[in-house]
């Protein structure tokens, strides 16, 4: 117990002192291999765990995703995105931070990460918010939000890292993100209405576009649903493994950037050259984590951990309350991948045996990082932001964002409490 | 914000700049031609009948390949994950001291993985461990793997020495 308590004191002290935090949880999980167990198996360790993450097939899906979620950043399916459901909505008081949310949904059904849907999304809804002179705090807060909706709706990198971790089917996962993602999207809706009706001058209303308008912007989204379709699909059908999937799906992003004229040499090198690095650093992280985590399943914590959730074994949501509100102080400081990396491993066998569903924890884990990301003072999506639109304020961005941030406390509060709203559609998975 | 030519001070360093992006290249032809075999096995399998034969581990065996190749780049520009909530607390000459400090510890962790790959791929090589469906030997992966790192690590090394000399971090 004491030896995991240091350990994770030491890591956190670390990490504040500005230590990549891959390195950290590398040099930390392998001095306390080497304190609890042995210093020399320690060091076995070290090299079977380095060398086992990176020749693994079923990882393999994390850097085709990454892949296929930066063609489609660079293709410029997102402004069809925003200009089809501008057409349906922009018209409404707060139409076009409504339309900006819907797109970010849609543009999370092909891009697993949240930083890439708010700074594809940025680029493309800003302007026209900017146009009609939209406040600037609700334009960027529907940005911030909308984009965390990237790692909920699938395909998701971090639900496959979370499958990955914890065994469960990625399809499954894939499949319970669906319905929390588009709630998602709802209550955001719900938000943006809740701020033009205390200040409608914050968001005037658009042109009302024609019927013959909506059609034309619609049918130019098909791009987006053929992607969609086919990796959901493949997925869900059995037909593909998620490797394949990725595989597909970034051959059919690639294809679309092609087609559109959007890739000359030059840009393809530079979303390739993009992708692999994210793709080492996230392996970084990766293999630090699990080194840590060996060394927190060596001590007695888990087992300690769990004697201690059983008193609670009448109630057993007040453990998962206590986990929740961990994660939400955690996401105020650390990044998504590192603090799921970090924690999955201590909560995953404590949850598991309360009896919750591992699927429907995966799911409220998303969530929950998804909140971090716009949480003060870290939130890194508003950090996203403020690198495309230097000349906004963190500050605005953070007041847009509160009203946004609710509505995630609400989500977060309906996920919990009823998990067929994850569970319904991955129990249709094969 | 720190200025762009600040940010490719690592990438600038002749010899070992010139390296890691060449490096970086071929890890983005390794993605390209996995992404490509993805998709061929598939289509060969569901249209064709014949898949690719052992594609399975040719996209384990490549994976290393993306990860390390791409590693040393990684860490000259900085690109591994960090807390930096306390930046706006810390002043300049302070900051110069914690990049060197923070590079050190850095190296220190790459150079613990290289050394314990580098290990392995000898072990493997002792007990001619092989792959499950080529039966091709694991230690060159190991070995080029440490390899690889190690060039990371000299990497990080870099960038304490560009942290000391004041070539990094905020103007």
């Amino acid at each position: 117990m004491t030896e995991a308590l240091i350990g994770l004191g030491a890591l956190l002290i670390l990490a504040f002192l500005r230590i990549p935090i891959a390195f950290v949880m590398i040099l930390v999980g392998y001095a306390g291999m080497a304190w609890v167990n042995n210093p020399i198996g320690a060091l076995y360790n070290v090299g079977q765990t380095a060398f086992d993450a990176a020749i693994n097939y079923e990882l393999s899906v994390v850097p085709l995703f990454v892949l296929m979620g930066n063609f489609v950043a660079r293709a410029g399916l997102a402004s069809e995105l925003y200009t089809a459901s501008n057409a349906f909505l922009g018209h409404r008081k707060g139409g076009l931070a409504m339309a900006t949310v819907v797109a970010c949904g849609g543009f999370s059904a092909i891009c697993g990460s949240s930083l890439a849907t708010a700074a594809t999304m940025s680029k493309v809804a800003m302007p026209s918010m900017r146009r009609f002179r939209y406040d600037d705090s609700l334009a960027t807060g529907a940005i911030a939000a909308g984009g965390t909706l990237g790692i909920l709706i699938p395909p998701s990198v971090v639900l496959v890292i979370y499958g990955i971790l914890t065994q469960q089917s990625i399809g499954k996962l894939f499949a319970a993100g669906i319905l929390p993602g588009l709630i998602g999207v709802l209550f955001y809706l719900a938000a943006v209405r809740y701020v033009t009706w205390r200040r409608p001058e914050a968001g005037p209303a658009g042109v009302r576009q024609g019927w013959p308008e909506r059609m034309r912007a619609l049918s130019s989204v098909w791009g987006v649903l053929i992607l969609f379709a086919i990796v959901m699909g493949g997925i869900y059908g059995g037909v593909f493994s998620p490797t394949e999937a990725a595989g597909i799906g970034a051959f059919g992003a690639f294809l679309f950037a092609l087609l559109r004229g959007a890739l000359s040499w030059r840009v393809l090198r530079e979303i390739l050259e993009e992708s692999v690095t994210t793709t080492a650093m996230l392996f970084t992280v990766l293999i630090g984590a699990l080194l840590f985590a060996n060394f927190i399943n060596f001590t007695d914590f888990p087992q300690e951990l769990a004697g201690f959730a059983a008193q609670f074994a009448d109630t057993p949501w007040l453990v998962i309350l206590a986990i929740l509100v961990i994660y939400v102080l955690l996401g105020m400081v650390f990044e998504s991948l590192s603090m799921i990396l970090l924690t999955v491993p201590i909560f995953f066998p404590l949850v598991k045996g309360l009896g919750y569903d591992p699927i429907w924890f995966g799911i409220v884990v998303v969530v929950v990082t998804e909140i971090s990301l716009i949480t003060p003072p870290v939130g890194l999506n508003v950090f996203v932001l403020r690198g495309v639109l230097p000349d906004v304020k963190t500050g605005t961005i953070f007041a847009g964002v509160t009203p946004f941030w609710i509505a995630d406390i609400v989500r977060l509060a309906l996920i919990v409490t009823v998990p067929a709203l994850s569970l319904w559609l991955a129990g249709y998975v094969n | 914000m720190s200025l762009p030519d600040r940010a490719l001070a690592g990438e600038r360093i002749p010899g070992l700049g010139h390296l890691a992006r060449l490096l970086g290249l071929l890890a983005s032809l390794l993605l390209f031609a996995m992404m490509l075999l993805v998709f061929a096995d598939v289509m060969g399998r569901y249209f064709f009948l014949s898949p690719l034969p052992a594609a399975y581990e040719i996209v384990s065996l490549t994976m290393p390949g993306i990860i390390f190749c791409a590693l040393p780049l990684t860490v000259l520009r900085e690109g591994h994950v960090t807390v930096d909530l306390l930046d706006a607390l810390i002043p300049g000459g302070v900051a110069r001291v914690q990049g060197v400090l923070v590079s050190l510890i850095s190296t220190a962790a790459l150079g613990l993985v290289t050394w314990r790959l580098w290990i392995r791929s000898g072990d493997q090589a002792l007990y001619e461990e092989v792959s499950d469906e080529l039966f091709l030997e694991l230690w060159p992966f190991s070995a080029g793997m440490a390899v690889l790192c190690a060039i990371a690590t000299l990497a990080a090394c870099v960038n304490a020495a560009l942290w000391a000399m004041g070539r990094k971090g905020a103007a």
